[in-house]
């Protein structure tokens, strides 16, 4: 529940934007006064006066409740787990968490491991050929005195 | 720097993957400075134990950096391998091969405080709460 309010009181506070407080009383089965009485402590404790406000409150309030709903798949995150609530929550952008079937994550880590290897090899390749061209450059300009091997370039 | 980062804004399991980041590097410099042969035995041994480390946060926790981590460590090791496996390839392109992966390993950690954001979880940091409480 949104409010402080007790079911009785936010019931009879509800059923007084249609209803008498005679009819109220009659529809729940209570005396007049006692309907009369929830609504009072029902506007105390939201801190107004009247009853139109009041139903204003519990209206605003409820609607930053369905808000909240919408966007916290979990109700109360203090009392939760916090792994509890990094998978119940969708995450941000569409963040979803890896497959928790460990032998899909072996089988993941085994592609990316390829992957990595692919592309450090290729990219330690390309950087060994880009050097060797310039160094082959450089002894045909005559900038070198000794051409140094391709060997020995590639360490460099 | 990446370590500070992780600690500070990534969440349980980045400050886990620092603590033991740092433990591994700090051994393997020891290590490294103790043991001046071509194989780097002790060196392949501290490896190895960080590469159990991150396999087994990699199986326990949802994150998708840590198979990247996981990933980067595995070619550390097939490297240590190389090593043993062809002595032609010199120790000094073997530690940068190794040291290559180790800087994508960090970079993965670097990611993974992004991913903490995305998955929607709180930093680990005490420090960060009530600046959060405050603009939340």
């Amino acid at each position: 529940m949104p409010t402080a309010l007790t079911p009785r009181q936010e019931e009879c506070l509800r059923l007084t934007r249609l209803l008498t407080d005679r009819e109220i009383a009659a529809q729940l089965g209570v005396s007049e006064p006692t309907v009369k009485k929830h609504v009072l402590e029902a506007c105390q404790r939201l801190g107004v006066n009247r009853r139109k406000a009041a139903l204003a409150l519990l209206e605003d309030l409820d609607a930053e409740a369905r808000a909240d709903d919408e966007w916290q798949a979990v109700p109360d995150p203090v009392d939760a787990d916090r792994e509890t609530i990094a998978t119940a929550t969708s995450g941000r952008l569409g963040y979803r968490p890896p497959p928790r079937d460990p032998f899909l994550r072996v089988l993941m880590i085994a592609v990316v491991t390829v992957v990595c290897a692919v592309l450090v090899t290729t990219l330690t390749t390309m950087v060994a050929r880009q050097q060797r061209q310039v160094h082959s450059i450089e002894a045909a300009l005559g900038t070198l005195p000794n051409p140094p091997s391709p060997s020995t370039a590639v360490s460099r | 720097m990446i370590f500070a980062i992780g600690w500070l804004k990534g969440g349980h399991v980045e400050r886990q993957a620092v603590l033991a980041l740092l433990l591994a590097y700090v051994t393997a410099l020891f290590l490294h400075d103790l043991e001046r042969t071509t194989h780097q035995f002790a060196v392949m041994i501290a490896d190895g134990v960080l590469l159990i480390v991150l396999v087994w946060m990699a199986l326990r926790h949802d994150r998708w950096w840590l198979l990247v981590a996981v990933a980067c460590q595995v070619l550390t090791m097939i490297a240590h391998g190389a090593l043993w496996l062809d002595p032609d390839i010199g120790l000094r392109s073997n530690v940068v091969t190794r040291w290559l992966f180790g800087l994508i390993l960090l970079y993965a950690l670097a990611a993974g405080v992004g991913e903490r954001w995305l998955a929607g979880e709180p930093a680990a940091s005490p420090g960060l709460q009530p600046l959060r409480a405050k603009t939340g």
